[in-house]
Parts: C-alpha cells; sequence; structure tokens
C-alpha cells in the first residue's frame, strides 16, 4: 500500500479558485448546503464546495462546522500556522462560516467596493475575500476580512497529489 | 495575511472569547457571529425594581402574533391588578459584529409599545462599556450614539468634536483610530421601561430575528429540540414520509418572552401566519391536538411557555432541490 503524497496547492494553481469564485458573484443567499447552484442560491460552505470542485480541487462537501475536522481527517487540507501567510484560495473557516481568501488576486472590478454608512458617510472599501452572506443578506460578493466579523478565521490551504 | 497579522491589523475588534461568554449569559439567545447558523436574538422582559409590587401583578394572559419578519405580543393583566406594573424590555449586551452577522442591531430600534391601537410612553436608557469599564456618560456628554456599534464600520463622528472630548473617549478605550477614522470599541444594552396598567392591554410589536440553521431529520429528532418544541414521533415521520430520510431542512426558532422569570402568564395563545415553504410550525400546545401531520400554520392555538416566560416556536422548510 503506497501513501499519496501531497503538497500545498501553488497560487498559481489556486488562481482558478478565485476565477470560479468570481463566477459566483450575485448568486443569491440560500440555506441549501452541497444543493447551491451558482447563478441561482447557495450559502456558504455550498458555494465553497462547488468553486473547489469546478476549480480541480475536490473534497467531500462538508457543512462549516464540521469542515475543520474533516480537513484535518482528510489530509486534503492544512491549516496554516500563525505565522504562515494566506494566499488566493485559502478556505477561511468560522465555526459557523467559510469562505475563500482572495488577497490582491481580485479582479480590478472586485478590488474595491463603494459603500455608505447608515450615518450617511461615503467609504471605500478594499476587498479581499469572496464570501456567500446569510439569509436575507446579500447575494455573493466580495468583500473585506477586515470588516467581516471580529474573530480571525481559521485558514486551510488544499493539499493536492499533482507531482 | 497571517493570524498574527489580521490580530495586529484589527483595532476594532473585540475579544471573540468575551463575545462568547457574555451572549452566553444572555438567556435569550444573544448568539452572536453566525451566517450558516445563528441563535437568534429577541427582546426579555424583566420587572423593574418596584416597591412594593403590586397585588395582582401577573400577565393573566398573552397572545403572540408571528407573521413574516414582525411580532406582536399582547400582555393583558389580571382583572386583580391594583396599580401599574414597572417592566423592562431589553435588548442583549453586544457589540461591533461586521458583515457576517444578520443581526447587527441588536438593540431594537424598531420596538414599540401600543395601547388601544395608540402609542405608549416609554423610557429609554442604554449602558455601554469597555471592559469592566462604564462608559455610558462619556457617550451620553459626547452627544455619541451608542448604537455606531450597529453599524459596519463603526465609524464614530469626531468631526466636531472638542479634542478634550476626543482624548477622552481614546483614554477610555472607547474609540480607536484607524487610518485618520474612529471605529467604536464599546459593547452596550439598550433598556425600554414601559407600564402595565390596570384594566389595558399593553402591545409590544418589534421585528422578529430568529436562529436558524439547516438540519437533517436525525438532527431534528435530537432531545433538546424535542423537548423544547415539544416535537414529536408523529412530526417527524410525516416529515419522513413526505420528503424522505435524506431530505435537509431550513429551522427558525423564535423565543418570544411574554412575561418575566417565574411568573408565566396562565395563558399564552399563539398565531403564526403562514409563511412561504414552511412545512411545520411547533410549539409546546396545552392540548396534544398540534402533534398530528403536518401543520403549516397555527391559528390562536394555547401554548405552554418555559418557566422563563419564554414561548419557544419552531418553523420547518425542506430545502429546495
Amino acid at each position: 500500500m503506497t501513501q499519496t503524497t501531497r503538497r500545498d496547492i501553488t497560487a498559481n494553481e489556486a488562481q482558478s479558485i478565485i476565477r470560479e469564485a468570481a463566477t459566483w458573484k450575485g448568486t443569491a443567499y440560500a440555506l441549501r448546503g452541497a444543493a447551491s447552484v451558482k447563478g441561482v442560491a447557495g450559502d456558504c460552505s455550498g458555494t465553497t464546495f462547488l468553486i473547489y470542485r469546478a476549480a480541480g480541487f475536490p473534497y467531500d462537501y462538508q457543512p462549516s462546522g464540521t469542515f475543520p475536522v474533516y480537513a484535518q481527517r482528510s489530509g486534503l487540507f492544512r491549516l496554516l500556522t500563525a505565522e504562515e501567510t494566506a494566499q488566493a484560495g485559502d478556505v477561511l473557516s468560522w465555526p459557523n462560516h467559510m469562505a475563500i481568501y482572495a488577497g490582491s488576486a481580485l479582479q480590478k472590478e472586485d478590488a474595491t467596493t463603494q459603500r455608505t454608512n447608515a450615518s450617511g458617510r461615503s467609504w471605500t472599501q478594499q476587498n479581499d475575500i469572496y464570501t456567500a452572506t446569510h439569509p436575507n443578506g446579500a447575494a455573493y460578493m466580495p468583500a473585506s476580512l477586515r470588516y467581516w466579523r471580529p474573530d480571525p478565521p481559521k485558514i486551510y490551504r488544499y493539499q493536492t497529489s499533482a507531482p | 495575511m497571517t493570524i498574527a497579522m489580521f490580530e495586529r491589523m484589527r483595532p476594532l475588534l473585540f475579544s471573540a472569547r468575551l463575545v462568547l461568554l457574555v451572549c452566553g449569559s444572555f438567556g435569550l439567545g444573544g448568539g452572536a457571529l453566525a451566517d450558516e447558523r445563528s441563535d437568534g436574538v429577541t427582546p426579555r422582559i424583566v420587572l423593574a425594581p418596584q416597591a412594593p409590587l403590586s397585588r395582582g401583578a401577573e400577565i393573566a394572559r398573552a397572545v403572540v402574533y408571528l407573521e413574516a419578519e414582525e411580532a406582536d405580543v399582547s400582555l393583558t393583566p389580571g382583572p386583580s391588578l391594583a396599580n401599574p406594573i414597572q417592566l423592562r424590555v431589553q435588548g442583549p449586551v453586544f457589540g461591533w459584529s461586521g458583515d457576517s452577522e444578520p443581526y447587527p442591531d441588536r438593540h431594537f430600534p424598531e420596538l414599540r409599545f401600543f395601547s388601544n391601537g395608540q402609542p405608549v410612553p416609554y423610557t429609554e436608557s442604554f449602558r455601554a462599556t469597555v471592559g469592566t469599564a462604564d462608559i455610558s456618560a462619556l457617550l451620553s456628554d459626547a452627544k455619541v450614539s451608542p448604537w455606531l456599534i450597529a453599524d459596519t464600520p463603526p465609524f464614530v463622528p469626531t468631526e466636531d468634536m472638542p479634542t478634550e472630548t476626543r482624548s477622552k473617549l481614546t483614554q477610555a478605550g472607547a474609540m480607536s483610530s484607524s487610518g485618520g477614522d474612529y471605529l467604536a470599541q464599546w459593547r452596550a444594552q439598550r433598556t425600554l421601561g414601559v407600564a402595565v396598567v390596570p384594566g389595558q392591554t399593553l402591545d409590544m410589536r418589534y421585528r422578529l430575528r430568529p436562529g436558524y440553521a439547516q438540519m437533517s431529520l436525525q438532527e431534528l429528532g435530537r432531545a433538546t429540540l424535542r423537548h423544547r418544541y415539544c416535537l414529536t414521533g408523529t412530526h417527524l415521520q410525516a416529515l419522513h414520509k413526505r420528503f424522505g430520510r435524506s431530505a435537509q431542512f431550513i429551522t427558525r426558532y423564535y423565543a418570544i418572552a411574554v412575561g418575566w422569570e417565574g411568573r408565566v402568564p396562565s395563558s399564552v395563545r399563539l398565531t403564526v401566519v403562514p409563511q412561504s415553504g414552511v412545512v411545520q410550525v411547533a410549539a409546546c400546545a396545552r392540548s396534544a391536538k398540534q402533534a398530528f401531520g403536518l401543520d403549516a400554520a397555527w391559528t390562536d392555538v394555547e401554548t405552554v411557555p418555559d418557566r422563563q416566560s419564554v414561548l419557544h416556536v419552531l418553523t420547518i422548510e425542506p430545502v429546495a432541490p
């Protein structure tokens, strides 16, 4: 029996994840899990799963609550240490949410979002993630990790068996 | 970006551990930071300090009407009530929670009171803290809204603020500077004071912020859900028969305060107007009649709240194929 040797996907390989994520923009939010459909409706775990599959990095569907355990057991993802730098395509994992880190790999039209606060103040948001939102929330979109939520995510990188 | 960098770059971040600790201590679903799952949030009712408590001070009848995203809770005192009952209606203690939070406005700014269709006057107060320090007076003196924390980013307008005030707020840790902006760092709780008057029904109206999760039939059968919403094997079998064993369901759970802890109203009637997609409503009913089959709506059903006078209602909707 031979053991599969795996390695981190490279930033170059991960570009397909970002390209695929960009095509999910505008997909309405709905709790659908693996039954999410591009352009129709989806949630965070479903969109991440389908984006990875379409980009050529498949894994078994996991809701965000079980993803960390699956990532460890399957060997398909590696948890980055606190000292490591995220690269585009990495999975950002919170107890109830998943998103895709894009960093500066976002396409130009997705790099910033013009926003207006409740107080009427306008400002420019620098985006660095692609994410689904929540029920009754916005459609799948580029967003800012800094303003997404207060707690930092765990960061996972896909492990490929390609040479 | 690394996690360490993430921590350094975020002056507006609160300790996630503190968030969880505080939310956990709030009895009515103060959970935050949820996208695929939420504990929801609801206002609670507490008896205001008053002496002596009026004879007959209890809610004899509560009527709960849930339609779409709105709740209407009518509280009628017993006929023997001699003097008004002073109540406090409180949201949870909360801080800035970011774009991911479905319910960032946890102070219930839309909550209103009515009696016979007319607005009822109420008092309003808040308590804002940074760590253990109370900064309520500091915010009031600075004319800064405590509810800036419901917005993202929680910008604090400092353009017209005296330098001394800005310094005081910064030194208190109430706000931090970030690239020329100031961001709110406090946590706050809003309290409304209102009276239940003898012989009158008090209506409380607000927007529902239900908890939600996607669940399998197996997860729906968990003991805690069965107990809290009086889900029975009959409910689950009906779902199984119609949707199959592998079906997934969107569950929404509502916690509606209908009184205060230790004084449960003797009658609590519930109406749930049908919502698109919902195939089952579950709550603990006084009669077993509601336990059979699939009911997408309830009309004026006598229900049983928990000992904290909170009525728990669950709705179940199959995930679209």
